[in-house]
């Protein structure tokens, strides 16, 4: 059986944020605007994939050139067959290629524009000049490990979705609608302890076995 | 503080030389560029000769090529990490290790000075059962700017790892 509950986080920091003091001191940019800057993806794969791909290339095609143009071409691209084939082509052939090649492009350009997802889920930091950032895995753990310890729960597993984090609690039979309240107070307690920015709220879920 | 953006302009540049010349091709394959027929040779009997009348052409492509291929492979150096790991800070790793010394089962710690000590990467792993909240407060008022003083200025920006094991 599935019981959802869902625990406003939001409510529940800025409730802390008015408590502390010192909480809410003025910045010139937003905490979240500032740590999803410093820890959007660097996109290393896929510069890496394009840059070895481009040296190999285009250090191949170099030496092609200047060994066969010393009378001695060492034969690693078939360059003349390559001039034969551009000979012999007219722009219509290539029209399937030239497609590919632009939708590839657009690909690397999109990739480039797009901030993408956080490596990092950021945490808050009253220093302007410090940016948190804890493991989406890291974070899993530690609200599972929190779930856990809520009496009657057997076992717990947490999603990180885009708006909310998903939290679906496995109980005995005579678990009741209360344990869903604890599990989700206990988590968000945890989340607004670690003054984690942008996780949106809480589902808990409930499966009581033998049911 | 920003992220390592040299890989985002790589694509980009790589990305909208692709877009142009496919783009270009396409274009022309598809007879839309007035005065540029589609049936036309994509490399014409008058290209080739002009090229064989002149062998300097060839060895500047080849140069070219050199060129080309050494700025790529400074791009696949550094973003593998060339000159951006920075350099490991034994004091800044002993004081985080200091201050979070209440940690039980703290397994990992350190601090690497970055970009000629023009930033700070500090990196923690806990395990599950630790006061994650309780350790990020501690960094931020405390730890941090602690660190900071000793290795550098108050000043400098940090970026800090935090890791939960199993």
């Amino acid at each position: 059986m599935r019981c959802p509950l869902r625990v406003p986080l939001i409510g529940v920091m800025t409730t802390l944020q008015q408590i502390l003091p010192g909480a809410a001191v003025a910045a010139p940019e937003s905490p979240l605007r500032r740590s999803r800057r410093a820890l959007r993806p660097a996109r290393t794969p896929a510069g890496a994939t394009v840059a070895l791909t481009l040296t190999a290339v285009l250090a191949i095609t170099a030496v092609e050139v200047a060994t066969a143009l010393v009378g001695r071409p060492l034969g690693l691209l078939p360059v003349d067959r390559l001039i034969e084939l551009a000979e012999r082509s007219s722009w219509r052939d290539l029209s399937l290629g030239a497609l590919g090649l632009a939708a590839a492009g657009l690909v690397l350009l999109l990739l480039a524009a797009v901030p993408g997802r956080c490596t990092l889920v950021p945490v808050e930091a009253t220093d302007p000049n410090i940016v948190i950032g804890i493991t989406r895995s890291g974070l899993r753990r530690t609200l599972r490990n929190v779930a856990q310890e809520v009496d009657g729960v057997n076992k717990a597993k947490v999603r990180l979705r885009r708006r909310t984090i998903e939290v679906t609690v496995r109980t005995g039979p005579e678990s009741t609608g209360s344990m869903l309240r604890h599990v989700g107070t206990a988590v968000g307690d945890r989340l607004a302890g670690l003054g984690t920015l942008s996780t949106g709220e809480v589902v808990v879920r409930l499966r009581r076995r033998g049911i | 503080m920003r992220q390592y953006a040299g890989n985002r302009i790589g694509l980009a540049v790589v990305g909208a030389l692709m877009l142009l010349i496919g783009g270009y091709a396409w274009a022309r394959g598809q007879d839309r560029l007035p005065g540029l027929p589609a049936r036309a040779r994509v490399l014409p009997e008058r290209v080739t000769e002009l090229i064989a009348e002149r062998p300097w052409a060839l060895w500047l492509l080849a140069l070219t090529l050199v060129l080309l291929a050494l700025v790529s492979l400074r791009w696949l150096l550094i973003s593998l990490g060339w000159g951006r790991l920075g350099t490991r800070s034994g004091t800044g790793t002993a004081m985080l290790c200091v201050g979070l010394k209440d940690i039980e089962g703290l397994t990992r710690a350190g601090v690497r000075v970055m970009g000629n000590g023009s930033r700070l990467r500090v990196s923690v792993t806990c395990p599950a059962a630790a006061d994650v909240g309780a350790m990020v407060g501690k960094l931020d008022r405390e730890i941090v700017g602690r660190i900071r003083r000793e290795v550098q200025d108050d000043e400098l920006d940090t970026l800090v790892r935090l890791h939960v094991r199993r």
